[in-house]
């Protein structure tokens, strides 16, 4: 038998995996798109590094301010900012970071010492982890400066925290990454995601509620939530750095070491499911294959059960409305997609929860609520969460791509069905948020009503003109529910960004302008007109699309039938 | 439809960067012909059938489909022609009925059509006890099946099939191909490309031969036997017959590579 070569090393390893990784990042640069798409990243690095950077200032004379005046008790506070930050930024980093499958390792001879480790320092390496740690340093800095003599506690605590940090943020995500392995607890994770991402609206006006009801801090639940926070780890991490800033050395290691006891927790955590990778876990969720049927019989019956009942709308061609039909039945499989009908509404609700307090009398949201210019903002928040589905309207569609270049339909007539479909649905998110503005303020002026229709109009048309032409030129594969490995072309950020700053900007414009003329009515033959440019510039673009989707339609099959 | 010629190629050429994947081929597939294409991994078959399909634009040279220009009439030829390409085509969020019945309209036929025609395919193909499931949740196997109801649903008269049997079971390769000589003895045309030789061999009746990018044969199964075996020096096996794998490798070389030996492989 051969000599088989010897195992590589910890180290040998993680330089391959680096390598690996910029051979990946290096070959991206062959062609214009990658370029492109480098280019828009780096802008987004850019944007990334300044948070970064703004963040440690903040963090660091934070921390110098509150140990230097005594108010340890508030260094928790920084901790808990510094742990969701962590956690929850590779969900929405999951645009600009390119991900890698770490399963992918395991067809190489790793012992499992060595799968666990790169596991490890792979986390090290996520943009929240980098952030946080940025962070982390700039609060030591920060606590080293105004008083010095804590320096080494302080440096334990931080380390200790970060590390739990980084075995919690892993041991999430490969037990997450379990979850979402299944189409179905992919999709109820997704609609919790959802859930919580608008929970965290709420935390806003939650705080002002309570800065203004002081009492609430003495008595009832607010004591208790401070005492969960304390039992939670960063409450631990910024509880030590207190006790031992105080100092109280006997408390301050009793906080200490049940942080690194939730720390050992999250590792062990961690190892059950990176033992069960290890060993090879299947996680296809491909169906067993179907029991046997009988033969196919040489006359075939008729029709014996009815299928699915076909859609048709009048005056539609059949194409746009079977396209509307699928696209609608897309929606109604989604959960986020449901959730993305009533976010407005909820959005709404937010901002009467804000406004409803005796001290908001006069901010900006009491006097849109009061003046029913809380309808167009909610509608502006409306085109706003739509990008996803204007701006990459193939994401979903998967390998189904080819079947839309495969028909003998014009590809114009493809994009005007998922065009109609996302104008219903902003047409009833619409009917929905002017229901609940009604019912929870009251019915905005009929000229602030027909404006926002106008202005809607204007959006929506724009953004399909340009969405449409993007959805083919970077078009990019996502998946209901699964977050962290997907991300979205760069440059379709990018421009969508730009293109609704600018939208909803020239809207914020026409609306303050007629506003201060005391001439609302002026502002709907401004939109109207912009309506008119707008429905130019999208016949412009759907005349375009059929030849561009045939041009483009190797970049289109490559990018959305790609197995990820 | 028998004799006409249904798919023709001029000089079709396509190149990715310095790469040629299709060289100058010149094919004439005839009506009512079950055609296999063949060739070893990289020698253009899915480019071929991906720009005779429509699916990618040549960088040179002409395609007809029943006589009909794809390049400038592409919806009329695409109305005739039923494809499983190599990526199936399906819509994963749709049950297996939902996508029939929206293929069918996207080809242009009525509600009472579409609705007959996806019960008789999903009958057929045995996809009728998952109603519910959708097809993102099917094995591979019954995404093909379905792939290839969702290709016939209109009834074409030439059907383009990438690798139909990979994947497929046993008694399902045994539904399809009875389907497939069904539509051959109804004068349809079937284009397919497959490494699994035997098949090819039991199936089709013309073959072509595509090797760096060049059409190296092309013919019916006896007419590149005869060519093959009047070559001198070429051993004709006991039974009198060579086998399509045996023309196959004397026409793309692959024995050679096979006489090679790793010495430290155990």
């Amino acid at each position: 038998m051969a000599e088989l070569a010897a195992v590589p090393g910890v180290p040998q390893q993680v330089r391959l995996i680096a390598g690996l990784r910029w051979m990946l990042f290096k070959n991206s640069l062959r062609n214009v798109k990658g370029r492109l798409e480098a280019v828009s990243s780096g802008i987004l690095w850019l944007m990334m590094t300044g948070i970064v950077v703004g963040g440690g200032i903040f963090f660091g004379i934070a921390t110098y301010f509150l140990v230097a005046e005594g108010r340890w008790t508030w260094l928790a506070g920084l901790t808990w900012i510094i742990f969701l930050f962590w956690q929850i930024y590779p969900i929405f980093a999951a645009s600009v970071g390119a991900q890698f499958d770490f399963a992918n390792l395991l067809r190489f001879p790793l012992r499992f010492g060595s799968f666990f480790t790169l596991s490890i320092i792979y986390g090290l390496f996520d943009p929240g982890a980098v952030a946080s740690m940025v962070w982390l340093l700039c609060m030591w800095i920060g606590l080293g400066i105004a008083k010095p003599a804590a320096i080494g506690w302080a440096l334990l605590v931080l380390v200790a925290f970060a590390a739990m940090n980084l075995f919690f943020a892993r041991m999430v995500f490969v037990w997450i990454e379990r979850w979402l392995a299944r189409r179905r607890t992919r999709e109820i994770l997704g609609f919790i995601f959802i859930l919580i991402i608008i929970g965290f609206q709420f935390i806003g006006p939650a705080v002002e509620h309570f800065q203004h009801h002081r009492a609430a801090l003495q008595t009832g639940w607010i004591p208790a939530l401070l005492a969960v926070s304390n039992a939670l780890p960063p409450g631990l991490a910024g509880r030590s750095l207190q006790l031992g800033l105080a100092p109280s050395h006997a408390q301050a290691g009793l906080s200490f070491i049940v942080l690194l006891v939730y720390s050992g927790a999250f590792l062990w955590l961690l190892g059950i499911r990176l033992a069960a990778q290890y060993r090879g876990e299947n996680l296809s969720e491909t169906v067993a294959p179907a029991a046997i049927a009988r033969a196919p019989r040489a006359s075939l019956p008729r029709a014996a059960a009815p299928a699915s009942p076909l859609l048709e709308i009048p005056g539609v061609p059949r194409p746009i409305a079977a396209v509307f039909e699928k696209e609608l039945r897309y929606a109604m499989r989604s959960g986020p997609m449901l959730l993305n009908l009533i976010v407005p509404v909820i959005i709404v609700l937010i901002f009467g929860f804000a406004t409803r307090q005796p001290h908001k009398g006069n901010d900006f949201f009491a006097h849109a609520s009061r003046t029913g210019f809380i309808f167009p903002i909610a509608i502006a928040y409306t085109l706003l969460i739509q990008i996803n589905w204007v701006f990459n309207c193939f994401a979903f569609d998967g390998t189904g791509i080819q079947f839309f270049l495969l028909a003998p339909v014009r590809f114009r007539d493809v994009v005007m069905g998922k065009n109609l479909f996302l104008s219903v649905v902003t047409l009833v998110q619409a009917l929905l948020v002017w229901a609940v503005v009604s019912w929870f303020f009251s019915p905005p002026p009929l000229v602030i009503v027909v404006a926002t229709f106008a202005a809607l109009l204007y959006g929506s048309l724009a953004n399909f003109a340009v969405g449409n032409i993007l959805s083919v030129c970077f078009p990019r594969r996502l998946e209901f529910g699964a977050f962290r490995q997907k991300k979205q072309a760069g440059v379709t950020m990018l421009v969508a960004f730009v293109a609704q700053a600018v939208l909803i900007g020239l809207g914020a414009l026409v609306f303050a302008g007629a506003h201060f003329f005391h001439r609302i009515i002026l502002a709907i033959p401004i939109f109207l007109a912009f309506a008119i440019i707008a429905a130019i510039g999208y016949r412009f673009s759907l005349g375009r699309i059929d030849r561009l989707a045939m041009s483009r339609r190797e970049t289109l099959t490559a990018e959305l039938c790609r197995q990820e | 439809m028998s004799n006409e010629i249904a798919i023709s190629t001029e000089n079709l050429t396509r190149r990715f960067g310095e790469l040629v994947a299709v060289d100058q081929v010149n094919l004439s597939v005839e009506g009512g012909q079950f055609f296999g294409f063949l060739g070893p991994n990289g020698a253009g078959k899915s480019t071929m059938i991906k720009m005779l399909t429509g699916l990618l634009a040549p960088s040179s040279g002409n395609i007809r489909v029943l006589g009909v220009d794809l390049a400038t009439h592409s919806v009329e030829v695409k109305a005739s022609i039923g494809v499983v390409p190599e990526g199936l085509a399906l819509f994963g969020r749709l049950t297996a009925s939902e996508y029939l019945n929206f293929v069918g309209r996207m080809y242009g036929l009525d509600r009472t059509t579409t609705a007959q025609r996806t019960q008789e395919l999903l009958e057929f193909m045995q996809l009728t006890d998952r109603p519910k499931t959708l097809v993102t949740d099917f094995s591979h196997g019954m995404q093909k099946k379905l792939a290839m109801a969702a290709a016939v649903i209109h009834g074409p008269k030439i059907l383009f099939l990438d690798e139909p049997f990979e994947g497929v079971d046993a008694i399902a390769a045994g539904t399809l191909k009875a389907m497939l000589q069904r539509m051959i003895t109804r004068g349809a045309t079937i284009f397919l490309t497959s490494h699994v030789l035997e098949i090819v061999e039991r199936l089709c009746s013309h073959v072509a031969i595509i090797s760096k990018g060049k059409l190296v044969a092309q013919g019916s199964l006896e007419e590149l036997r005869a060519g093959i075996e009047a070559r001198q020096g070429v051993t004709v096996p006991s039974d009198g017959k060579l086998t399509l794998e045996e023309i196959f490798l004397d026409i793309v070389g692959g024995t050679r590579e096979a006489d090679r030996e790793l010495t430290w492989l155990s």
